[in-house]
């Protein structure tokens, strides 16, 4: 019941009135009989609606039939998850600055705008760090004008050219010695009977000594020359030891012979595999 | 989800509205218990006191908000814009009928003055009361009883009926003051406390 001074003035008695209410009510009432006569009225109307308010009831079925209308009226139009989502986002009681939308559209507006001065920053310090850590370049020969160098060596080799032409009258074959360095590297290009030999150093230089050592040249000889020498496959030594070491070495003393077996000497083994 | 949980009772007319216009059931729910029983009451005064009628009325009413939520003037205050609807409803239903019923308000059937004594000589005075206040309600002329009718029986505040009725706040309360003293003075004789 909405409240206004009709209902503030009946509810107090004629002495309890203030002068300004009972100016605001003087079209009404003059007097405290006019008062009376009136409140007696309001009163009875006011308990009678009461009484009717108590004993009326609107009917279930009503609200049924409105509940099934409701739902085939919003159902066609699809109650969806975001009608919460939306209030939250927006209601109408506050002012659009108030509005939640507002907010969250602000804070990504100055996410969006300060996050590339952000980048910046960091791409810039991230450049000084390379910077301060990159070492002095130098010349790489890569770097280095090919065309310049090329010119370079064109002129030396046709001055070299031109001095043995001077001397012999003839155009000597032109070798490039740099390159057959960088090619060639640290690779070992002696032959394979020269490698034998220096790994039999230590032997020969037993026997020289007195040692009794049986191996000889021949015996490395024979096994960098001939081919036959090991059948195995994988150029392991397989023959008799007898074969190989039937002579007798030189003796530790002399007139006297010392047999040296691979059995029993396996560094022999592989002194003799270690060629292949 | 504590923040999107709502209060549907805390919640004013207007901002239900807002809810049901989305689809929000608990919305309308709360409209409902809050208006029926007081719409119920309005259409059963308005429509000679037909409770079958008032129950129709009540629901075509509320039909309208759920169809046409969009209806609502946000501008206005919901509670004289839903009466006004349905002052519009029996106006139109008092065209259809083309002769007025018994419109007028009978205490006999809707508003009964109780009996709190019980004594038969108090009864009487008040069937008497009864029937000399429907005489003098039916003696002022509608806009003076609407105006009565709307802030007695239906408790709309004075500023309330003049949105409704979309008339000054200071000319309805002219026209309740005078209906007021009208029925007072006719009523005279009925005071219990003037009388002794």
């Amino acid at each position: 019941m909405g409240k206004d001074i009709m209902d503030q003035v009946f509810a107090k008695s004629y002495h309890e009135l203030t002068e300004a209410e009972k100016m605001e009510m003087k079209d009404l009432f003059t007097s405290e009989e006019e008062f009376l006569q009136i409140k007696m009225v309001m009163d009875s109307l006011e308990q009678s609606v009461k009484e009717q308010e108590a004993s009326l009831a609107s009917k279930a079925e009503t609200k049924e039939r409105l509940d099934h209308l409701f739902h085939e009226t919003y159902q066609s139009r699809g109650i969806l998850w975001y009608n919460s989502v939306g209030s939250f986002l927006v209601t109408s009681d506050k002012r659009w600055y108030q509005q939640n939308l507002t907010r969250i559209a602000a804070v990504l507006l100055v996410a969006l705008f300060s996050l590339p001065l952000l980048m910046n920053n960091w791409e810039q310090k991230n450049n000084n760090l390379v910077a301060h850590h990159e070492p002095e370049k130098t010349v790489s020969p890569k770097l280095v004008n090919p065309e310049s160098t090329e010119q370079k060596k064109l002129a030396a080799v046709t001055a070299r050219e031109k001095k043995l032409e001077e001397a012999n009258g003839e155009p000597p074959v032109l070798a490039f010695d740099y390159e057959d360095k960088e090619i060639a590297g640290d690779i070992d290009l002696r032959s394979e009977a020269d490698k034998d030999r220096d790994l039999l150093a230590p032997a020969r230089e037993h026997r020289a000594n007195g040692t009794g050592f049986i191996l000889a040249d021949s015996v490395a000889t024979t096994m960098t020359t001939d081919a036959s020498f090991s059948n195995h496959p994988d150029g392991v030594f397989v023959g008799n030891d007898q074969e190989v070491f039937a002579e007798t070495a030189v003796s530790a003393a002399p007139g006297k012979k010392q047999v040296l077996k691979v059995k029993e000497n396996p560094y022999l083994l592989d002194l003799l595999t270690a060629t292949y | 989800m504590q923040i999107l949980r709502k209060k549907y009772g805390e919640f004013t007319d207007e901002q239900l509205m807002q809810y049901l216009s989305k689809g929000d059931k608990r919305a309308f729910d709360e409209l409902y218990a809050r208006y029926s029983r007081a719409m119920l009451i309005y259409f059963k005064r308005m429509l000679w006191n037909d409770q079958e009628k008032a129950e129709d009325f009540m629901h075509d009413l509320f039909a309208k908000i759920i169809k046409k939520p969009e209806s609502f003037d946000r501008s206005r205050n919901f509670k004289t814009w839903f009466y006004s609807v349905a002052n519009n409803m029996c106006k139109n239903e008092y065209k259809k009928q083309e002769v007025r019923k018994n419109t007028s308000y009978t205490l006999d059937t809707g508003y009964q003055i109780k009996d709190h004594q019980g004594n038969v000589e108090r009864e009487v005075q008040e069937s008497m009361f009864q029937q000399a206040f429907e005489e003098k309600l039916e003696e002022l002329d509608e806009k003076h009883s609407e105006v009565f009718k709307l802030r007695h029986f239906d408790g709309l505040s004075i500023k309330e009926i003049a949105g409704m009725l979309g008339a000054n706040e200071g000319t309805v309360k002219s026209r309740l003051f005078y209906a007021t003293k009208y029925l007072a003075s006719g009523l005279q004789e009925f005071n219990p406390i003037l009388n002794r």
